[in-house]
């Protein structure tokens, strides 16, 4: 065999080499398995709004057996409803879940205490898909469909925060996780 | 001479409160400047946000987001009128789609337009308890701010990502943005479309966080025929996103409605 022929077989051998390599490359980049991976359906900046809620040192609180804010962020896990907690930072957020809300309580006067004693947002979840009869003071006729509201006690706090609430259902609790993280961030942004 | 002086200095600290009447901070907050000596503070505020879902192989994308929010003012000068405002935003994001072979690709989300909408004669509401409320006989004037009055000429605002400037007479540039109105006192509609199509220049800002706004008068002499107190409005705000990729070709368009509710 002479050289010509001995490159040439050479050159065939390496074709399915750089195939594969090609391939190997195009899957790397498209599943980049180094980059966080977001939860399926959510949008591309879900690691940035989490960030923002690093950076003001935001404290959650949940009352809840199924938010869990997708085990991204750190929270502490409400086991009551306590008005004399004392939570009083701009950056607290406690979230009460009507789902597990209706299943312990009477009535709605611990909701209504916690929020005439606090500054911290009070975040009523899954208010519409609870189907509860519950009227809560501060709560809007406009929110009763909705899943996801921010409110804040402007008269206690002296503050200028309008009310965010979601029109409609999340298609799981995945969707609401990061909607509270995304509704925290642009809370921040208005106060800024 | 010195009571003369303290006279004169709270003389000019009252002359300076007097003519720095704000808007509440509802409105400056929507970046709109209501004079509180004619309107007060509001009579009522709603706002509701919402996703736009992307819905592929039975999983759902979030691919924008957008909000709306209204507030009406009593006219304290003349109680035949009252003032609504509107703010919207809208958001496209961005996300990581299921392409060939499973393979991923970025869906560069854009928002197409955004459609601003009040039919006051066309409000409803459902109450806790199932019951309808309608109302009807309300005439609008024509938007505010105008050239002119009674013209057919209006100042829209149209406010493109950053912060929602405080101006409400800001004019946008035609070749930027297209933009459809219609307004009639006839059929008491107020309909305002915000078009993020650009003729010539930069599309940049159909990938942005972007803030649209309208502001317009209530004819209460009309009549009210509702049973919820003396002032009923529901307005919508319907926008739209899609595939950055798709708008030259055959764009797969989501259009997601959200109505608040004014009421005093």
């Amino acid at each position: 065999m002479n050289s010509k022929q001995e490159r040439q077989t050479s050159d065939k051998n390496q074709i399915p080499t750089a195939v594969f390599l090609t391939i190997a490359f195009v899957l790397l980049l498209s599943l980049n398995p180094f980059s966080k991976k977001i939860p399926e359906g959510l949008p591309l900046n879900y690691y940035d709004r989490i960030e923002i809620l690093e950076d003001y040192d935001t404290n959650i609180y949940i009352y809840s057996d199924v938010i869990d804010l997708n085990e991204h962020y750190g929270f502490f896990e409400l086991n009551s409803i306590n008005p004399t907690s004392g939570y009083q930072s701009d950056t607290t957020f406690i979230i009460i879940d009507m789902n597990k809300f209706i299943e312990n309580y009477d009535d709605a006067s611990n909701i209504e205490a916690l929020f005439n004693s606090t500054c911290s947002y009070i975040v009523i979840a899954n208010y519409h898909s609870s189907n509860t009869n519950y009227v809560i003071d501060f709560y809007e006729l406009t929110d009763k469909d909705s899943d996801l509201v921010f409110y804040k006690n402007n008269e206690l706090c002296e503050s200028d925060f309008n009310k965010h609430s979601f029109s409609d259902s999340f298609p799981s609790i995945v969707y609401l996780n990061y909607a509270i993280f995304d509704t925290i961030s642009r809370i921040y942004g208005e106060q800024e | 001479m010195k009571k003369l002086l303290l006279f004169a200095l709270f003389f000019a600290a009252a002359f300076v409160n007097i003519n720095n009447v704000s808007a509440d901070s509802t409105s400056t907050g929507m970046g709109f400047d209501v004079d509180s000596t004619m309107y007060g503070v509001k009579d009522d505020y709603d706002t509701h946000s919402s996703y736009s879902y992307y819905v592929k192989s039975g999983t759902s994308y979030i691919i924008g987001w957008s909000r709306l929010e209204t507030a009406v003012y009593k006219d304290l000068t003349d109680s035949d009128w009252a003032l609504v405002i509107a703010k919207a935003q809208a958001e496209p994001m961005n996300i990581k789609i299921p392409g060939l072979f499973g393979i991923k690709y970025t869906y560069d989300s854009i928002t197409y337009e955004a459609n601003l909408r009040s039919d006051i004669d066309g409000s409803y509401m459902y109450t806790y308890y199932g019951d309808l409320y309608t109302n009807s006989g309300f005439v609008m004037a024509e938007p505010e701010p105008m050239i002119e009055p009674q013209s057919n000429e209006y100042t829209v605002s149209v406010e493109v990502s950053g912060t929602p400037k405080v101006s409400a007479t800001t004019s946008f540039t035609v070749d930027e943005l297209e933009f459809d109105f219609d307004h009639s006192g006839a059929n008491q509609i107020y309909d305002v479309t915000f078009e993020y199509i650009c003729v010539t220049g930069s599309c940049d800002y159909a990938n942005e966080l972007t803030y649209n706004r309208g502001l317009f008068l209530v004819d209460m002499t009309a009549g009210y025929n509702g049973n919820v107190g003396d002032f009923f409005n529901t307005m919508t705000l319907e926008t739209s996103f899609g595939d950055k990729i798709g708008r030259f070709s055959t764009p797969i368009v989501v259009y997601k409605t959200i109505l608040n509710t004014l009421y005093y």
